[in-house]
């Protein structure tokens, strides 16, 4: 895939971030969602490709824009056809009460690699390349920590888990803390806490527990790019969902999910961009004189590379689509 | 130009100071230079533009590469300018000290100045004090009114300039007014972005240098909303016949050059990596298991955008580094 692909990626989750940034604090999160929406869309409309959505906000009659099926992008005959996995801002909680750790995703890969995730439940494990193969979904949290300690070659109590605040984490809770595990609880993002497990720096080292299978897929793009290893199994609530799995083509529910099931191939690029502040990514900051600064982070599969940028922004110069 | 060409530019510069980096301290100027332009030529010709170097390692028969006049890129309809420095301060990564970077500046076909290879007085300010220089303005006068516009004392003003004999008198002058001073060996280039830039603690470059590098600089600091302005300045009857030979003869050789003069217009592309740590960019760091990291900042002058970029880079699934770094190991 074309190489300049990845900072235009880094030009749509920074325009989601600008913004729905906008709305930190202030309550709304339908708005601050519209808001990266917006950006997000009048941005890709810029780029040519030839793109569908594939994660995106609901099916077309939840969504008025980013749905799922929606054709994206500016095509012309020669344009690649990709998949698109986008969450245009993960974590609007975090955005509507100012608290930390929202960011804008999304991911791209060649067209039929990315799986249709239906809007339900996940459980997922996530760890940094240290770890990669050596901890697996379906083994008693014990295990996975005993393994986890020792690829990482350090003792278990400083070992740190994240998980999402929810009370169907409370075994879950109960085990780690028995086995003497630190445990960071996050209310919102899923995706920053995966990719968090990556970087050294973030003090995260697995994540685990039940969140959202679009999130699943956006992680497991992620951490494809940065050699992590991601698994996951579909947990759908009712037989409603059930049906639901099985008419998107997913006959054994129970199947672990690799990032290979997931996001296939190594064609793929990931980008995001911090909303509010993070482990991983600063936030949104205004300055005078209508300039704007975000961090965002984008990678490639196929190289490796893996580009953190900080970016200065003339507000007032921006484009009209990017405004 | 197409915005896609910036992160073009800095994968241009980070395998040049992925290349060079390699020669840190290793005594050899000029293989630090061979390996920069090396990955420079090599990056480049990936980049969707047809580009014709104005300034760049020196004349046809002195370069074999990145010459100036020299066509490159691989796109057939846009045409531009190219300058470059791939290594700007080959001593400093020869003996291992602060400062070295590569950089690229590009512009449309006709836009950046085929500035003679001889020296040029200059003097540069970041946004804020933009407007606020004149190059025939006393030394005085300028730290006064660039005190004024930065909001200063005069004794909070830091003036970097150049470790030469030639520069005495202006730092003496800048003793005399007040002002502190950062005396630099090498890299005119990342002195002048510094002072664009309040972190790095550097107000205004004054002194003279090369041509070349000024124009370089004066297409960053558009970038930035800087300011800059140079004068040619020929220190030898060789350079004054180079600098006629290429129509600046003697009456025009007074001439004040302002930013527009030498990068024209306003779709102007910078990139530059640092190759050893600076007060702007950070150098190459290798890590084990083949990674390595660089620090670049990429501009555009149309919408003001500026990014740093930090990156980190697998030596071994890059088909033009691994290449380059087998040549350059």
């Amino acid at each position: 895939m074309d190489r300049n692909l990845a900072l235009n990626l880094v030009r749509v989750t920074e325009a989601a971030a600008l913004q729905s940034a906008r709305y930190l604090g202030r309550g709304d999160k339908n708005m601050a969602d519209e808001a990266a929406v917006n950006g997000m869309r009048r941005m890709f409309d810029t780029l040519a490709i030839d793109g569908v959505v594939v994660i995106g906000e609901g099916e077309m009659d939840h969504a008025p824009m980013l749905y799922i099926g929606e054709q994206i992008g500016k095509a012309t005959e020669d344009s690649i056809k990709v998949d698109i996995a986008v969450d245009p801002l993960d974590g609007t909680n975090a955005v509507a009460k100012g608290l930390s750790n929202a960011i804008s995703v999304v991911a791209v890969a060649p067209r039929g690699c990315f799986l249709h995730a239906p809007d339900m439940y996940m459980n997922k494990i996530a760890v940094g390349p240290k770890a990669k193969g050596r901890v697996n979904l379906d083994a008693p949290i014990e295990d996975n920590l005993y393994n986890l300690s020792k690829a990482l070659n350090k003792p278990i109590r400083d070992i740190t888990v994240t998980m999402l605040d929810r009370p169907r984490h409370e075994e879950l809770i109960y085990k780690v803390r028995k086995v003497g595990a630190r445990i960071k609880l996050f209310q919102d993002g899923d995706v920053a806490a995966a990719m968090a497990t990556c970087f050294e720096d973030s003090g995260v080292d697995m994540l685990v527990g039940i969140g959202g299978a679009p999130e699943g897929v956006l992680a497991a793009a992620a951490l494809k790019c940065m050699g992590g290893e991601f698994q996951g199994r579909l947990y759908p609530m009712n037989s409603e969902e059930r049906i639901r799995c099985s008419d998107m083509g997913l006959d054994d529910i129970n199947k672990i999910l690799t990032m290979e099931d997931m996001a296939k191939g190594n064609e793929i690029i990931f980008a995001a961009t911090g909303i509010s502040n993070g482990e991983l990514l600063k936030g949104v900051v205004y300055y005078e004189n209508n300039r704007a600064k975000t961090n965002s982070v984008v990678m490639r599969a196929e190289t490796g590379t893996i580009r953190f940028i900080e970016a200065i922004h003339r507000l007032d110069k921006k484009p009209e689509y990017a405004k | 130009m197409d915005r896609d060409l910036a992160l073009s530019l800095v994968r241009v510069t980070e395998i040049a100071a992925l290349a060079s980096g390699r020669y840190m301290g290793r005594g050899d100027e000029k293989g630090a230079d061979q390996a920069a332009v090396d990955g420079m030529r090599a990056a480049f010709s990936l980049v969707n533009t047809k580009g014709k170097v104005v300034i760049g390692e020196g004349e046809l028969d002195e370069a074999p590469m990145l010459y100036i006049g020299e066509e490159i890129g691989k796109g057939m309809d846009i045409e531009a300018d190219i300058a470059v420095d791939p290594v700007e301060g080959t001593t400093l990564v020869a003996k291992g000290l602060p400062n070295a970077i590569s950089v690229i500046a590009m512009a449309p076909k006709g836009c950046l100045l085929n500035a003679p290879d001889t020296y040029m007085k200059k003097i540069a300010v970041g946004p804020k004090a933009a407007g606020k220089i004149e190059i025939d303005a006393t030394i005085e006068e300028n730290l006064n009114n660039v005190a004024k516009a930065l909001n200063k004392n005069i004794s909070d003003l830091t003036v970097i300039i150049q470790d030469r004999e030639r520069h005495k008198e202006i730092i003496e002058e800048v003793r005399r007014v007040g002002a502190r001073i950062k005396l630099f060996s090498e890299g005119d280039v990342a002195a002048a972005i510094a002072t664009a830039f309040e972190d790095t603690g550097v107000d205004i470059l004054m002194g003279i240098g090369g041509a070349p590098e000024g124009v370089i600089a004066a297409a960053a600091l558009k970038c930035m909303g800087g300011d800059f302005q140079g004068k040619l300045y020929p220190m030898s009857e060789k350079e004054r016949v180079r600098c006629a030979n290429m129509g600046w003869t003697e009456d025009k050789l007074d001439k004040l050059l302002t930013m527009d003069d030498l990068a024209k217009g306003n779709d102007i592309f910078f990139a530059a990596t640092g190759i050893s740590d600076g007060d702007l960019l950070k150098g190459v760091v290798y890590y084990g298991d083949n990674l390595a990291k660089t620090h670049s900042v990429v501009m555009r002058s149309k919408t003001g955008t500026i990014r740093f970029v930090e990156a980190r880079h697998k030596l071994d699934k890059n088909d033009i580094l691994k290449e380059l770094l087998r040549k350059h190991n």
